[in-house]
This record gives C-alpha cells, structure tokens and sequence, in this order.
C-alpha cells in the first residue's frame, strides 16, 4: 500500500469488479482509501448473527509453530468446539496455504498439527477426513463437484464407510441420505440422480456442503464457500454454515470478502506476507470494523 | 429457454442394445442358421472369456486409465494354467486368480506410486506377461494331457443346454456388478475417473481405488486365461494377442467413456457379446479372418466417437 502511494500519480481503486473511487495520489491517504476498497458493511441479518455460537472451551484443533517454506512461518492458533474461525488475508499471505497443510494437500516445513491434542501428519486429504478435518474446496469445479456424478453421490461420497449394511453399501440408507440433504440444504433439482454438473453455482455448493455435514468430520475448512454463488443462495449457505456450528462442528473459514470474513467468524486471524498480525475476537454486536483489519492485511 | 442441442453423446448407453438387435438381425437375415440352437451354444462358449477379461478392464476404463496388457495377461495365463494344470488339477482356477490379482496389483502399484500414465506401464509390462507366455511355449501351443482332459471337460460340459464355462461368465458379471455399485471402492472408481482431484479433496483414497481397478482387472484376466485354456484343452501362448482390442471394443461399445467416470460391466458384457456375434456372424460367412480385427477397430473407433462429449470446442486431444 505504501508503495502505491509513493509511486502513483493517481489511483483508481476498484471493489468487487466496480470502479468505486478514482483520486489524484495527492488527496489520498490510507484511510480513504480502505473504506473505499471494503465499503459498506452490510448488515447482521445477513450473516445469521443471532444464530452464532459461542464457541466452547474444547480445543479441537491445534496448530502450533506451523510453517511451509515460502508460503507462511510461525503460524499458530487453536480452534475450539462450535468455534468459526476466519483466517483473513490478501492472496498468497498465506492464509489458503495453511488450509493446504491442513487437509495434507502440502507437507508442512516445521511446527505441529494437534487433533484433540493427539500430534498428526496427513499425508493426503483422505488421511486428514480419517482425522476429522474435511475441507469445501475453492475451485468448486475442479476441486469440488465430482461433476459427470450424480447428487447423490457427491452427497455421499465422503461417508460411503458409514453408509453400509454389512459389508455393502446400503441403497436405502444412500437413498435417504441423498434425499435428506437435498431438502435440507434446499438444493433445487429434479431428483437425487441429475448429475450435479447441470446445477447452477448456489446449488451445486450446497450439495457440497451436505457432504462436508454428511462427513462427520468435527473440523470443516470453507475455502471461499460463496465464490460464485448468488445472494440468494449466499444466505442458505450461511444458514448451513450456523447450523455446523450449532451441531459442534469447528469450522475454518476463507470468505470471498473481508466482510463474510467478519460476519460469519467468531474469531478472526489476520495473516499479513506469511505471517499471523492480529487476532481479533468477533462475538455478536462487538465485531471489528472493516477498517480496523484491513490495517493489518496490508 | 432454447432447447438443448440433440446429441448422439447423451444416448451412447443404448448404443449397445441397438448394436446387438441389429447384428444379430442381419446375420440371421443372411444365414438362417445363425441364431440355432447350436450356434448359439457355441457361441456362449466363445463369449464367457472374453466378457470376464473385458468386465474386469472394464475397471480401468472407468477410473479413466487403460490396460493395454491385459491380452498379452490372458496369454500368460493361459499357458501357466495349461502347462500347471497337471499339477493343481481343477485348484488352479484359484491360483489363477491369485496370480492375476498379483499381477495387476503390480501395475496398479506403478502407476499409483510412481505416478506414471497407465498406457506407458501397461505397454512396458505387457512384454513380461507375453515373455512369460514365450518361454513357458517357446514352440507354440501346449496340449494338455489326454489323461487329464476328462477332468477339465466339465467346463465345456452342459447343464440345462447352457454350458458350464458360460455360467461361470453370467457369476463374474453379477460379482462385478455389485462390486460395482454396492462398494466403497466400487464407486471410489468411478469418482476417481469423473475428478481424481475432487475425488482426493473428498477425502477418498484415489491410489487405494486405482490399485483396486488393477488388481480385479488382473484377476478377471487370469481366470479368463484358465477359461481359454480349458476351452483349448492347450496352452496357447498367443491366445491374447487380438483380445485387448476386442475386450477395449466391447467396453466402448458398452458405452463406457474412455474418458472415466461412467459405465457398466452389463452393457460391457452385452458388448462382448455383440462382438463376438460379428467375428463368428463373419466367419460363418467365409469372410477372410484378416477382416477381423480391421472391422472391431473401425467399431472401436465408432463407438468411442458416440461416446465421447464432442459437443464442446475447447476439448484437448491428448
């Protein structure tokens, strides 16, 4: 940010794909300039705030002196029991290459992982949902939708070792998994069996988050639930988010904006060039102001 | 709304019933004798191996990988069953099995933990499946001895005017087929072959499903080599050598993407069967076998054509 405004003549600043301010360098200072980059908050309502726990004293997850040569050093924080913990950030400060490690998608160079107190090393994403820790992908396409599959079993896909009768898969208990998540996560479609390719961005989410539910997995990572999602089903992600927590999950979360970031954590670290640089405490009604974190995202 | 482009791509799983009415039309429009009683017999003898080698690569197909070995595995196989038959008796049916599961476990393991496309390790190992076959028969094929052909002849034997060999078949199939859609690892294949990446993200084990493609490929190989060499009542050590042609042709005519990711060992059995309706429809015509292997390639290359999306512009062509 200093440099811009050492270096510029003027500065044109742009939020969410919208021009939004346009200065001769002269008349800018920092302040302006990140009001006019996060804008407005938007209100309460829309996060579900009255529905966000309190988190509990159980530490579920540990990170302790965690480092990724090149991407981040020295993280550490804890997440505790029906806790949403917002890991705020610029691209490439870090924040995603802790979600990385988490999920055994990277080795960590140096530090510690604690689930429930007991020291892990994941390998590989199946390694970590084994441990507990499930993540909902960025790149909901690539990463996310299995997508020439059905509904049902991108539903079911994570938790096919708790859906049998014996040694088989059960149809009936797939069955009504599937059905049971499509209503609850009001997903729109024609029936269990439309490949979830032919959703549309919101829903396809949602059949991804009735995954991640579906898990069993106490520790849910949310890298960027509503990239790409309308407001509409933006807020029955939230809703779903609320209700994680409402159930014990943890959750870790990514938001597309700094705004999400806020709204949906209970608590929020802030990464700055790889590094942790505040920690803020989120509870309802006492919630950091945009402003105030983004002096330490930059 | 504008309606949705009609495409040939969306109805390629009914290619295989179309396929079959048709073939099996016209060739008893022009040999009435086609569809006897006889032929029919004959034909399900000739058709049980190839369906337990095309159902089991059918695995691999659907995790988007290729075994192009699996021929040259049936011939290994066949020749170790033929030459050790003397000694295991009717046991080398499960010994085959272990043997194939071994073998496929191998290339499995290659391509899993070396991270080597399954084309390049399938080309590389299918020279030791075809050395193995060589020198076990280096003068060509091995006849089983008379003493103990009275032993193995119950394969080819008939109960209820349906021999034995097929009912071995139809098992295999209905094995699969819940394997299929009633495990974990079943359908951890099929993810694996949709979007390995999101596969791994969901937390499945994408090696542990690929090396399990491999591994049942492997064993349906093998006990499709003992087959043949009860069939034979030899050890032929070049029986393989058209077959993964004929097993890929049946799996796309099946409408299974090469692509990954969907298919079904029934409709890859129904497409062995079409298949061999061809060759045998053809040889009963006097066609010059050479013929043979020129039309099931133009047929593969049809049917993965219908099969394949081609409806998109930014498709690669590896």
């Amino acid at each position: 940010m200093d440099e811009i405004l050492e270096i510029t003549d003027t500065i044109y600043v742009f939020k969410d794909g919208e021009e939004t301010a346009v200065f001769p360098t002269k008349e800018a200072d920092l302040d302006v300039l990140y009001e006019k980059m996060v804008g407005r908050s938007t209100t309460g309502e829309f996060y579900v705030e009255d529905r966000q726990t309190v988190p509990g004293d159980d530490v579920i997850l540990e990170v302790q002196d965690l480092s990724l040569f090149g991407a981040f050093n020295h993280v550490s924080f804890k997440l505790h029991k029906g806790e949403v913990l917002g890991l705020a950030g610029l691209d490439g400060s870090g924040n995603e290459d802790v979600c990385n490690v988490l999920v055994g998608q990277e080795a960590p160079t140096a530090g510690r992982i604690l689930v429930n107190g007991k020291e892990m090393r994941f390998a590989n994403a199946y390694q970590s949902r084994r441990n507990g820790i499930l993540s909902v992908p960025k790149d909901r396409r690539d990463e996310g939708m299995v997508g020439i599959l059905s509904i049902e079993d991108n539903i079911n896909i994570s938790s096919w070792n708790h859906l049998k009768k014996g040694p088989l898969l059960s149809r009936r208990l797939l069955r009504e998994t599937a059905d049971k998540w499509i209503r609850e996560a009001g997903v729109k479609c024609t029936g269990r069996k439309d490949r979830i390719a032919q959703l549309s961005g919101g829903n396809a989410q949602k059949v991804i988050f009735a995954r991640a539910l579906e898990s069993g997995c106490p520790v849910l990572i949310l890298n960027h639930p509503t990239r790409g999602v309308d407001v509409g089903a933006k807020q029955e992600i939230y809703r779903l988010v609320r209700e994680m927590t409402e159930q014990g999950h943890a959750i870790i979360v990514l938001g597309d904006t700094l705004d999400e970031c806020l709204g949906l954590a209970s608590s929020v670290v802030v990464f700055k060039d790889g590094m942790i640089s505040a920690t803020f405490d989120c509870p309802v009604g006492g919630k950091p102001s945009q402003n105030e974190v983004v002096h330490f995202m930059m | 709304m504008t309606k949705k482009k009609f495409s040939l791509s969306d109805y390629s799983q009914y290619m295989v019933v179309v396929s079959i009415v048709l073939v099996f039309g016209i060739f008893s429009v022009l040999n009435p004798n086609f569809v006897s009683a006889y032929s029919l017999q004959n034909m399900m003898v000739e058709v049980s191996p190839l369906v337990l080698l095309a159902c089991g690569l059918s695995f691999i197909i659907f995790t988007g990988g290729i075994d192009l070995g699996s021929g040259a595995m049936v011939s290994a196989t066949c020749v170790i069953s033929g030459l050790y038959v003397t000694r295991f008796g009717n046991g080398i049916i499960p010994v085959m099995l272990i043997i194939g599961a071994v073998l496929g476990l191998l290339n499995g393991t290659i391509v899993t933990k070396l991270k080597i496309p399954s084309f390049i390790v399938t080309l590389c190992t299918q020279n030791l499946w075809a050395f193995i076959a060589l020198t076990l028969c280096p003068n060509g094929s091995v006849a089983i001895d008379l003493k103990l052909r009275k032993t193995l002849k119950w394969m080819t034997a008939k109960a209820g005017g349906v021999p034995v060999i097929f009912y071995f078949a139809i098992a295999a199939v209905v094995i699969l087929f819940i394997f299929q859609q009633l495990t974990p690892s079943g359908r951890a294949i099929f993810a694996v072959g949709a979007n390995v990446r999101a596969a791994r993200l969901a937390g499945l084990d994408t090696d542990k499903a690929q090396i399990m493609a491999f591994t049942v490929s492997g064993a349906c190989s093998a006990l499709a080599g003992a087959l043949y060499a009860y069939k034979q009542l030899s050890a032929v050590p070049t029986i393989g050598d058209s077959l993964t042609l004929s097993a890929i042709a049946s799996i796309a005519l099946g409408g299974t993407s090469m692509a990954g990711g969907r298919g079904s060992v029934i409709r890859t059995a129904i497409g062995v069967v079409t298949i061999t309706a061809i060759t045998s429809g053809l040889n009963m015509m006097g066609v010059n076998p050479l013929w043979k292997d020129i039309i099931i390639g133009i047929i593969l290359i049809g049917a993965v054509y219908l099969n394949s999306d081609t409806k998109g512009r930014d498709i690669i062509i590896k």
